[in-house]
């Protein structure tokens, strides 16, 4: 009699706990799977140039009667420097570096930073998407192109360069002209250096370098 | 007297005694016959989207009643975000109730280099759409739409680059209980 009350009273029991549980068990699931492959930092190159020089000379004007520099020729000196995005990697920011020759200076009248495309279209960056800052001590002018997507609707793409261009003016004008440049005219030396970033991803530093000559113009009397 | 008093006595107490055992050896049985219709706990994805803005390489969707897979090729950058959405249904004839999203890395070292952000919305049967929060109840033939965001981070660090990553999101129902 105890085994069958035991019996009775055990198997629903039994029966309301494994329910119970098999209740609280059901479950099913779904996945979502997302399969990324992280690409590298960017790559690029560096070049520069003197747009408005022949020849790559500058003459300098000098006045016969006192040895004075009054001028050069071209009056200014315009820079440009390309930035070329060589990898698949896209850049939103640029940063040059570019040491100017001694005996010149920036001057800060154009600045002028475009987005050049692989078919040569130029889509120009206007002043709020870069900086400009200059040390006078070191003659270094800093140019950063801070967000190339904002200012052009587009990354820098594989190919594609940014173009910097800046002026820069002889120091030495209404100066004498220094000894020994009568017999050796100096050849200026003018140093680039940029990196470029997709946010914390940095391409490595790269410099390049171009230089001009000059020749003295004696103006006036012969000398 | 004393012959008649003795049986007057034993045999009462006999019969008492027999009708007692008599009456504990009588079994009834009652049978309580109870049916338990069971029912179950089944969702499934009904529809598997990319939404704007796309990242700028071409992403292969596909999906299964158990599985969405959204396949990027080519690279994707620190800052890029791939935006994605899954639509999963209650096919089964419980109410079920998700509470959460858990997610997985391969490699495991690359969890800390995105970040993933979802928004939910609801709809009882895939037309009218309501934001809402985890948990979500839904009953049979509701719908949950998983808007979901995967952005690998700005300040991602160079070891982050080169790497295949695979990222798992698993969405699981449980019974709702009343």
């Amino acid at each position: 009699m105890r085994k069958r009350l035991k019996f009775a009273i055990l198997v629903p029991m039994l029966l309301m706990v494994l329910s119970g549980l098999g209740y609280a068990i059901w479950v099913d699931a779904v996945t979502i799977q997302s399969t990324l492959i992280s690409g590298y930092a960017p790559t690029i190159s560096v070049n520069k140039g003197f747009i408005n020089l022949e020849d790559s000379l500058v003459t300098i004007n000098v006045r016969s009667s006192d040895s004075i520099i009054v001028s050069t020729s071209p009056d200014t000196v315009r820079v440009f420097v390309n930035i070329t995005n060589t990898g698949v990697t896209p850049i939103n920011v640029v940063r040059l570096d570019d040491i100017l020759p001694f005996d010149w200076y920036w001057h800060p009248d154009v600045v002028q930073v475009q987005l050049i495309q692989q078919d040569e279209k130029i889509i120009e960056i206007g002043n709020p998407y870069f900086t400009v800052s200059y040390d006078s001590g070191t003659r270094a002018l800093t140019v950063v192109v801070h967000d190339i997507k904002s200012a052009t609707g587009k990354h820098l793409g594989m190919g594609e360069k940014i173009r910097i261009m800046f002026n820069m003016k002889y120091e030495l004008k209404g100066k004498p002209l220094p000894s020994g440049y009568e017999v050796n005219p100096p050849t200026y030396v003018n140093v680039a250096t940029a990196m470029a970033w997709i946010e914390g991803w940095s391409s490595g530093s790269v410099t390049t370098s171009a230089s001009f000559e000059t020749k003295i113009h004696w103006a006036g009397a012969e000398k | 007297m004393n012959k008649r008093l003795l049986p007057s006595l034993l045999v009462p107490l006999m019969l008492i005694t027999v009708s007692s055992l008599g009456y504990a050896q009588w079994i009834d049985s009652v049978f309580i016959n109870a049916t338990a219709t069971t029912g179950d706990v089944e969702i499934k994805i009904t529809y598997a989207w990319l939404s704007a803005p796309f990242p700028p390489n071409p992403v292969t969707v596909t999906w299964t009643d158990d599985a969405a897979s959204f396949a990027v090729s080519g690279y994707i950058y620190p800052g890029f975000t791939l935006h994605m959405g899954t639509d999963i249904k209650n096919v089964g004839s419980l109410p079920a109730k998700i509470e959460t999203i858990a997610y997985s890395y391969t490699p495991t070292i690359i969890e800390s280099y995105f970040t993933i952000t979802n928004t939910f919305a609801f709809s009882p049967d895939g037309s009218t759409w309501t934001a809402i929060t985890l948990p979500v109840v839904l009953q049979p033939g509701g719908y949950l739409k998983v808007d979901q965001y995967i952005v690998l981070k700005s300040d991602a660090p160079n070891e982050a680059q080169g790497l295949t990553v695979t990222i798992t999101a698993t969405i699981t129902a449980v019974q709702a209980v009343p």
